[in-house]
């Protein structure tokens, strides 16, 4: 059985104009990438089509990608930026949860346990949600993203000081926010 | 127990649990956390927030957006060279018509009376130049209602007559195929967005 294609080969391939290459990197990533844009818009047919949307727009900027480096980092970080700068558009500040429900994980917990972690979730993400524009896109890096304050501020493009601070606004919102929910 | 002094300041708990810290002062935060009571519950509950957020789990998308992701890619956009030939021939064919129609704006502008000859009541002046302009307006669709009827005519007398008028006509009609043409191509490189569910 041949091993399935590396992502470097893969974006090599879409270089040379193989569209059929890239559909497979899509594959790939667009779960984690529609994660993204989902915890940003807090709604899934918005997340759907900005997941397409990123992918569109990394495909145009194939180019600019580094090939020494993974390919799910940058397609997540170019979802993040391009949800940003929609929500900007749309002068969308706070959103507001849909009725999703996250599909439990067969772990072998209880239907309570579950429930609960289903209610956690629930408001963590409506706190997010509840988060302006900006301080949003920074948790979504730091957290889930994984990277530092230089890198956000760089990708951002913002000041240093502004991320941190921003960063440290949101979380002093979000622990309010979970603190009325208990 | 006396707790120590110098608590550091609330956003060093943010950049220790970051990972932004030198090995030094991550160091010097777990000592002080490891003496003072309140701090280590500072740390704490940033802890357990920051738990909380990360540990929000990943929900499945459902459906594969790779193949409309694949077919929008893959619809052939006009080239820049082709877009390129498209404009020069529409250049190419409005100066064509406009070359075509000077002769006729030429007997328009000759009526007209030099700017120094207007008299220094120019209202007046202006009035009448309108209705000199009304006039000649009517004139110039009553040539091309004949223009139009002459073609007619010219279809039905047969090709001898045909030959200056449908200069003009083909000339006209081969610039609107151009521009629609050229347009047409032009538009299909633009792409539409997936349509409303």
């Amino acid at each position: 059985m041949s091993e399935p294609p590396s992502e470097r080969a893969l974006v090599e391939h879409t270089r040379r104009g193989d569209v059929r290459a890239f559909g497979e990197l899509v594959r790939r990533h667009q779960q984690s990438v529609f994660n993204v844009c989902y915890r940003m818009f807090g709604e899934r047919r918005d997340a759907e089509d900005m997941t397409q949307e990123t992918f569109i727009r990394a495909f145009q900027r194939l180019e600019t990608f580094d090939l020494e480096r993974p390919f799910g980092p940058w397609i997540r970080r170019v979802a993040a930026n391009l949800c940003l700068n929609q929500l900007k558009r749309r002068r969308e500040s706070r959103l507001q949860l849909d009725d999703e429900l996250d599909r439990p994980a067969n772990d072998g917990i209880g239907p309570e346990a579950k429930q609960e972690r289903r209610e956690t979730a629930a408001q963590v993400r409506a706190a997010i949600l509840e988060l302006p524009t900006h301080y949003r896109a920074v948790v979504e890096l730091r957290h889930f993203q994984e990277i530092n304050y230089r890198e956000i501020a760089q990708e951002l493009k913002l000041p240093l000081n502004t991320v941190r601070s921003q960063l440290f606004r949101a979380r002093k919102m979000l622990a309010k926010r979970l603190k009325t929910d208990e | 127990m006396n707790e120590p002094l110098n608590h550091p300041d609330e956003f060093r708990f943010h950049e220790y649990l970051d990972g932004e810290l030198s090995s030094a002062a991550q160091t010097e935060v777990e000592s002080h956390v490891a003496a003072c009571a309140a701090c280590s519950r500072t740390l704490a509950e940033l802890q357990t927030l920051f738990e909380q957020v990360e540990g929000l789990p990943e929900l499945e998308l459902g459906i594969d957006l790779s193949p409309q992701i694949v077919a929008r890619l893959e619809r052939p956009a006009l080239t820049l060279p082709a877009i390129r030939w498209v404009a020069v021939v529409q250049v190419l064919m409005a100066i064509l018509l406009l070359a075509a129609a000077w002769p006729s704006f030429q007997l328009f502008t000759s009526s007209w009376p030099e700017p120094s000859q207007l008299s220094a009541d120019w209202q007046v002046a202006l009035a009448e130049r309108i209705g000199v302009l009304g006039e000649q307006w009517s004139v110039i669709w009553e040539g091309v209602d004949l223009f139009v009827t002459s073609q007619a005519e010219a279809l039905r007398a047969g090709p001898g007559l045909m030959l200056p008028q449908l200069g003009l006509t083909l000339l006209a009609a081969s610039a609107l195929l151009v521009w629609l043409v050229g347009n047409g191509l032009l538009l299909r490189g633009i792409r539409h967005k997936p349509p409303v569910r």
